[in-house]
């Protein structure tokens, strides 16, 4: 069953009050590399966005750029309206709206799962023991990992390691969540449980930009895709419109080699 | 750039150092960024501005230590002249310094080549399966590391000299202390660098039919004394320094040359400047082969090639050289998935390997996915215990348990599903719903599938 | 063991070895505090200190110990005339524990620095992008790894500085242990063996528990990954 958000979303906002995320004309270069090229991309709230392309097309470098953990060389980012923060409290202020989950799970390795997802509620937004533990917990089972409440990430298979990652970001209550290759470093039995997670997050209205290769995740949540190659964004549409009626000769390309199996 | 055109047109294994070498980003930077973020401009005007104090604070130090020198409370000008001549003329060099330079690397020499011929030996003996020779090469080892230098070469200078050798006795006392010290961090640098590599080497050679003492000599010490080589490098500038130990038991070496120099003239500090400039310039250079040797030797062993950031003195990776390999595992700047060194470690330090390894057996390691390290639990004694109560070991769940969740996986997703896929992990669910208490059902750790979630 | 004996109820050999430890602790507390102070500098992005910090690691890591000590005794004393006592021996005593530290401070912010590089730089990202501030990063994430990761470095430079303490010799410290060796095999040639085994058998007595605890302490607090 689809639900609401599957239905076809132009690629132009229906307001400007709608846009969460804007990027407008970003360039960035690493060294002599031209790494993001002329890059022009709006989110709105409630949306899922789903960069898909092949390795070194930048789409990693894009979604770390949106909370600056890498740094753009010209070009203006937007979040809800308001300029990047480029150093101290707004952004701080900023990163804890924006939530974030890596390819390598960066879970914190001498902390227990709970600690984990309980340090930033109450260091950042000063909440009580009791109360992050609290939440904590209901996020915790949510992912599906409740029981290993009191273990070290280590202990934990990828797949459950991924799921607390996805719940130590939701602790904060973020505006929007940006997946960087989640599942890329997962074994394949393990890929579904974080999708069903993101999937499940998705149908709730988070907005999310997804950096993936996983094709039927893209095809079941997306609202958009995007795709990537060469450090710019060849061609964007609805999921359907993409997959199926692909307009690029490097997107089809770029298809044709991953769908064959 | 995709990897895999770089990974075609770079199939010659002599250039694969070349490939990384321009993806690789610097692991200085790394440094850098783990405490302090990117610096936005603010940021970046006040390190300039510190920067700028800084290089005044260095300057004025370097200043102060120059006139100090020229102005000593009660000694004469340090930066005269007179007393510099002497230490620099070339009567000097032609017979002070550079025969003390020839009895520093004469003895160098010869203790890094014994040194490394004990180590081999002493390692290999560490690592054999027969008790024996491991306890003897165990306690030899051990007493080796543990005794300072300095008393090895006096007991062997005073006993050779008792013994007859009277003009040797410093030389061949200063060789053969070096020879027991140094061999013997070569020695657990061999016995650390075998313990290092994956596990699966030894697991390869055995399945071929090696013996133990076959698959060590053939496949795990060559591999490993090539992922030492730049920690056995440094040693090499260890045994350098330590040949000026020679000078307190009178070796003639370019220590001594020079102090015998310095109290001929009264200029005992500025023949010591050119004697401490010599030793230098050798260590230095040959810290900077140990430094670049990384990047050409890494495709020839599958151990972790990575200079050392400390001098190797003791136990097992004392310079953390796992662990640090561990963390710069980090993504291109693109993205994408290539480590630059292989990724076969999931422990911290090698030092706890093989306790981690053997902890997995003891509590139900599958052997037939050993990669899933982590499907098991480990003593609950050891962390704290669930406040919410319940069974504090997780995945034990009964077998009736185990074939109703298959049944009902095969329901949901259609049947055809392998029973052993994964389906032990306790944490495997297809979906959620918010508020559903899906954690504590019947007092199992296992929480129920939620198959009615789509 | 007879010869061992009488050896021992001669000489003062446990004062001896008591000079070396405290010369070890001295050191190892001013080491401390000069290693921390130069990784401070290394990590920091200002580039004149760091500069400065590598400079100054890289000429120690480089240099004998004992032109160090060599050095504090005919260069600092005999010609600087640089002297922190008036007595001879306490003089000669802070003169070693000043090259002892100096040399040493190099290890320990090499391997405080090790230490700092076990830490996975997706830790320190993590923590940004929840949102934890400067001071919140570091002595939440970053420093708490790292200094669990240092133990095993830190704890062998102990043992080194506890053997280098024998080279104190070359600064005319008189009372410590290779002194005191020395001058026992000049009176006892007949006992060389005995003398040495008593000076070796001391020194494994105090390095090899050292050594123990690191590897212990060293493995427990390890940061599993």
């Amino acid at each position: 069953m689809t639900s609401a958000t599957q239905t076809s979303v132009s690629t132009k906002p229906a307001s400007d009050s709608d846009v969460l995320v804007e990027l407008d004309h970003v360039e960035k270069y690493y060294g002599e590399l031209h790494v993001l090229k002329d890059i022009n991309l709006k989110v709105n709230k409630g949306e899922v966005l789903v960069i898909i392309g092949p390795s070194g097309s930048g789409k990693s470098t894009l979604c770390r750029t949106i909370n600056r953990l890498e740094l753009i060389n010209s070009g203006d980012i937007r979040i809800d309206g308001k300029p990047l923060p480029q150093e101290g409290k707004e952004l701080t202020k900023l990163r804890a709206k924006v939530g974030m989950v890596f390819q390598s799970f960066n879970l914190f390795a001498h902390k227990t799962i709970l600690d984990n997802v309980t340090l930033a509620p109450r260091k950042v937004l000063g909440m009580s023991k009791a109360d992050a533990e609290k939440e904590a917990m209901e996020l915790l089972a949510r992912v599906g990992v409740d029981s290993q409440a009191n273990k070290l990430p280590a202990q934990l298979s990828g797949g459950q390691q991924q799921r607390v990652a996805i719940a130590r970001s939701l602790a904060m209550h973020p505006k929007v969540m940006l997946f960087d290759e989640p599942t890329s470093a997962l074994d394949p039995e393990m890929i579904n449980e974080v999708l069903d997670v993101m999937v499940d997050l998705a149908k709730e209205g988070m907005t999310m930009i997804v950096v993936t290769h996983e094709m039927g995740f893209a095809r079941q949540a997306a609202d958009r895709v995007v795709f990537m190659a060469d450090g710019e964004i060849l061609e964007q549409g609805t999921p359907t419109e993409f997959f199926d009626n692909t307009k690029t000769d490097r997107a089809k390309d770029f298809l044709s080699k991953i769908l064959t199996h | 750039m995709t990897s895999t055109s770089a990974i075609e047109a770079n199939a010659d294994p002599s250039s694969l150092a070349g490939v990384h070498k321009h993806r690789f980003r610097h692991p200085k930077a790394v440094e850098q960024n783990i405490l302090f973020d990117e610096p936005g401009p603010r940021a970046r005007r006040r390190i300039a501005l510190f920067n700028v104090v800084g290089v005044v604070v260095v300057l004025a130090f370097f200043a102060w230590i120059l006139y100090r020198f020229a102005n000593p409370p009660m000694g004469e000008n340090q930066l005269s002249w007179e007393l510099w001549k002497p230490a620099l003329s070339a009567d000097a060099w032609v017979y002070f310094y550079l025969p003390g330079l020839l009895a520093t690397l004469e003895a160098s020499v010869l203790a890094i080549v014994g040194s490394l011929v004990f180590g081999v030996l002493f390692g290999i003996g560490r690592l054999l399966p027969v008790k024996i020779i491991r306890w003897i090469s165990s306690i030899v080892v051990e007493f080796c590391r543990a005794v300072p230098v300095l008393l090895f070469m006096i007991f062997f200078w005073r006993l050779l000299a008792g013994l007859g050798f009277n003009n040797g006795a410093a030389f061949w006392a200063v060789v053969i202390s070096l020879v027991l010290y140094n061999g013997s961090v070569v020695a657990e640098l061999v016995r650390s660098g075998v313990g290092n590599l994956p596990l699966g080497q030894r697991e390869a050679a055995i399945a071929l039919g090696m013996s133990p003492l076959r698959s060590l000599i053939s496949v795990e010490v060559p591999q490993a004394l090539i992922a030492m080589l730049p920690a056995m490098i440094t040693q090499l500038v260890v045994v350098l320094k330590d040949t000026a130990l020679g000078s307190i038991i009178t070796y003639t070496d370019l220590l001594q040359e020079s102090r015998r120099l310095g109290s001929a003239h009264f200029n005992a500090l500025q023949t010591l400047c050119v004697a401490a400039v010599i030793y230098f310039i050798i260590c230095f250079v040959l810290s900077l082969v140990s430094e670049k040797l990384p990047q050409h030797l890494q495709h020839r062993t599958v151990g972790v090639v990575r200079e050392p950031v400390q001098a190797p003195i003791a136990i097992l990776d004392p310079s953390n050289v796992l662990a640090q390999e561990r963390a710069s595992e980090r993504e291109l700047p693109q993205g994408g998935a290539e480590p630059l060194y292989p990724d076969h470690y999931h422990g911290s330090n090698a030092v706890v390997t093989d306790a981690w390894r053997y902890s997995h057996m003891e509590h139900g390691h599958d052997l037939q996915h050993p990669d899933e390290h982590f499907k098991t639990t480990f003593p609950e004694s050891v962390y704290r215990k669930r406040s919410s109560g319940g069974p504090s070991i997780a995945g034990e769940i009964s077998d009736e348990e185990f074939e109703a969740k298959v049944r009902q996986l095969r329901q949901t997703h259609g049947g055809g599903e392998d029973s052993d896929s994964g389906s032990t992990d306790s944490g495997s669910e297809t979906g959620f719903e918010p508020g559903s208490d899906s954690g504590s059902e019947t007092g199992s750790d296992s929480s129920s599938p939620n198959g009615s979630s789509k | 063991m007879q010869a061992m004996l009488t050896l021992l109820s001669q000489y003062d050999v446990l004062g001896a070895f008591w000079v070396n430890i405290q010369l070890t602790l001295w050191s190892a507390l001013f080491s401390l505090i000069l290693g921390v102070v130069l990784v401070m500098m290394r990590i920091s992005p200002i580039p004149s200190l760091r500069a400065f910090a590598s400079g100054f690691v890289e000429f120690f890591k480089n240099m004998p110990l004992t032109i160090i000590m060599v050095f504090m005794l005919l260069g600092a004393f005999v010609q600087l005339r640089f002297q922190f006592s008036s007595t001879f021996s306490s003089n000669f005593y802070w003169l070693a524990i000043t090259g002892l530290s100096l040399y040493t401070s190099v290890f320990v912010c090499e391997s405080l620095r090790s230490g700092i590089n076990t830490v996975p730089l997706g830790q320190a990202e993590a923590a940004r992008s929840l949102g934890l501030g400067f001071f919140q990063t570091a002595g939440l994430i970053v420093l708490p790894q790292a200094f669990r990761g240092s133990v095993a470095p830190l704890g062998n430079t102990l043992i080194a500085l506890l053997k280098n303490s024998t080279v104190a010799a070359a600064c005319s410290v008189a009372t410590e242990t290779s002194t005191l060796m020395k001058t026992m095999i000049e009176y006892n040639a007949s006992s060389i063996v005995a003398v040495f085994m008593i000076f070796a058998i001391g020194y494994v007595i105090l390095i090899i528990p050292i050594g123990l605890l690191t590897t212990w302490l060293s493995n427990t607090l390890a940061v599993r990954r």
